[in-house]
């Protein structure tokens, strides 16, 4: 996979270089939703994570007309490191402190759901999905998920070993995500 | 990173509940930048985590409190287990009752046949005992034919001095008590037997005269020795009208 990648990310620097904007336009397009996501979950602020797309973007591009990348086949992770960079920049330019790079969630994932089911559709394919399942993989699901019991306590309150837990999680995960595509989304 | 090693080790999930390490977080990141099968999945993982959160928070999933029986549990043979044990226990139940019941409906069964035979017996004595008074009551056409049956005219008097005495000779079972009523003009009469000391011992009703105008009452004549005084009543209107009061001793020979 990676490797196909690496061909067509080689086909769009060569024409990149070549001042071919087209080419320009599918890298954004490649690589601009993966920024947005990176900088959103990083940053939890939307006006943020559009500044950082924009700048990544710009940068990235900039480094290609000027020829300034390493290796075509590092230019994931060239994008990559150029979004922390410029995260970091605009972190230090709001003048919030790194914490916010910290891997705390601490609003009770209010902002992913207002991120991530602001679509209604999305959040009432869910809702529909979650009514389909079994009750017992309903209990599992928010045991495992929202109330985030360890393995052993699931296990204990489901009156199973503790190495079924996986495989319920498994079926359920499966289930959810068969449901969820019938349902068309 | 390889998808084996990512599949194996369930980064995705980890990654998006923020339980990677910071060099694992920033590795997997490195590979779904690249990688468009993995930044799907990281996607649709994210939606989905995210909108269990968000059912479980609008309690679309419910909560569950302590440990579940063993029927919900997956083992639904403990539960049908449970089941036959609780229909046999309630069978073994239900066959005590019916027992029980039995046995009460067979001993009150015989209790009525006890009763039921009683009874009968009761009946037959009493029809026994009614069919020797019928026989001992005076009926020259049921009863044995007695000769020299003694008569007793019987006299209305004020007289409280000796009463009219009867001799009853031996072996006489009754007394016929004769009343001449001729210049009465009832129709039904009552005869009242009193002790000398004004008991009621007897009392003969519907009374007819007959062709001489007059009343036979008999009497056994068992037990009969002893003062008696009679009354005689008129039993035409409503209340019984005295008409007549006599005296009579009765001895035995």
């Amino acid at each position: 996979m990676e490797t196909g990648a690496a061909k067509d990310d080689a086909q769009l620097v060569e024409e990149i270089q070549q001042g071919e904007t087209a080419a320009e336009a599918a890298l954004y397009t490649k690589y601009s939703g993966r920024i947005y996501y990176f900088a959103l979950s990083e940053l939890r602020c939307h006006t943020l994570a559009e500044d950082v797309r924009s700048e990544t973007m710009l940068r990235v591009l900039q480094a290609i007309r000027g020829q300034r990348l390493r290796s075509i086949g590092a230019l994931p992770s060239f994008i990559l490191t150029t979004a922390y960079n410029v995260m970091r920049e605009l972190v230090r330019q709001e003048r919030r402190t790194e914490q916010l790079l910290d891997y705390e969630v601490g609003d009770g994932g209010k902002f992913e759901r207002e991120t991530i089911l602001r679509d209604p559709n999305i959040k009432v394919s869910i809702e529909r999905v979650i009514r389909r399942l079994k009750p017992r993989e309903q209990e599992f699901l928010r045991m495992y998920y929202y109330d985030e019991l360890p393995s052993r306590e699931i296990a204990e309150r489901l009156g199973i070993k503790e190495e079924r837990v996986r495989l319920i999680k498994s079926r359920a995960l499966k289930r959810f995500r068969l449901i969820y595509e019938r349902l068309g989304k | 990173m390889d998808h084996s090693e990512i599949e194996k080790n369930e980064i995705v999930e980890r990654y998006i509940r923020k339980q990677l390490t910071p060099e694992a977080r920033k590795a997997f990141q490195e590979h779904f930048f690249a990688c468009d099968q993995c930044f799907e999945q990281v996607r649709a993982t994210e939606r989905f985590v995210v909108g269990v959160r968000h059912a479980a928070a609008s309690d679309l999933l419910p909560a569950r409190r302590g440990v579940t029986s063993g029927a919900e549990r997956g083992f639904p043979w403990i539960g049908w287990m449970n089941a036959t044990r609780m229909a046999t226990a309630l069978s073994i139940l239900l066959l005590a009752f019916v027992g029980i019941w039995l046995f009460q409906v067979s001993g009150l069964r015989t209790e009525l046949a006890l009763e039921r035979k009683a009874r009968e017996q009761a009946e037959q004595q009493n029809h026994n005992v009614q069919q020797l008074l019928a026989q001992q009551q005076l009926n020259p056409v049921a009863g044995t034919p007695q000769a020299n049956i003694p008569v007793v005219m019987l006299e209305a008097t004020r007289d409280t001095g000796n009463a009219p005495t009867v001799v009853l000779p031996a072996g006489a079972h009754n007394l016929v008590l004769w009343v001449d009523v001729s210049a009465d003009s009832s129709h039904t009469f009552q005869l009242r037997i009193y002790t000398k000391d004004d008991r009621l011992i007897q009392t003969v009703e519907d009374l007819k005269k007959n062709k001489y105008g007059a009343l036979a009452v008999a009497l056994p004549a068992r037990s009969l020795a002893g003062q008696y005084i009679i009354k005689l009543y008129s039993m035409d209107s409503r209340q019984p009208l005295l008409r007549a009061q006599y005296r009579l001793r009765v001895t035995s020979a």
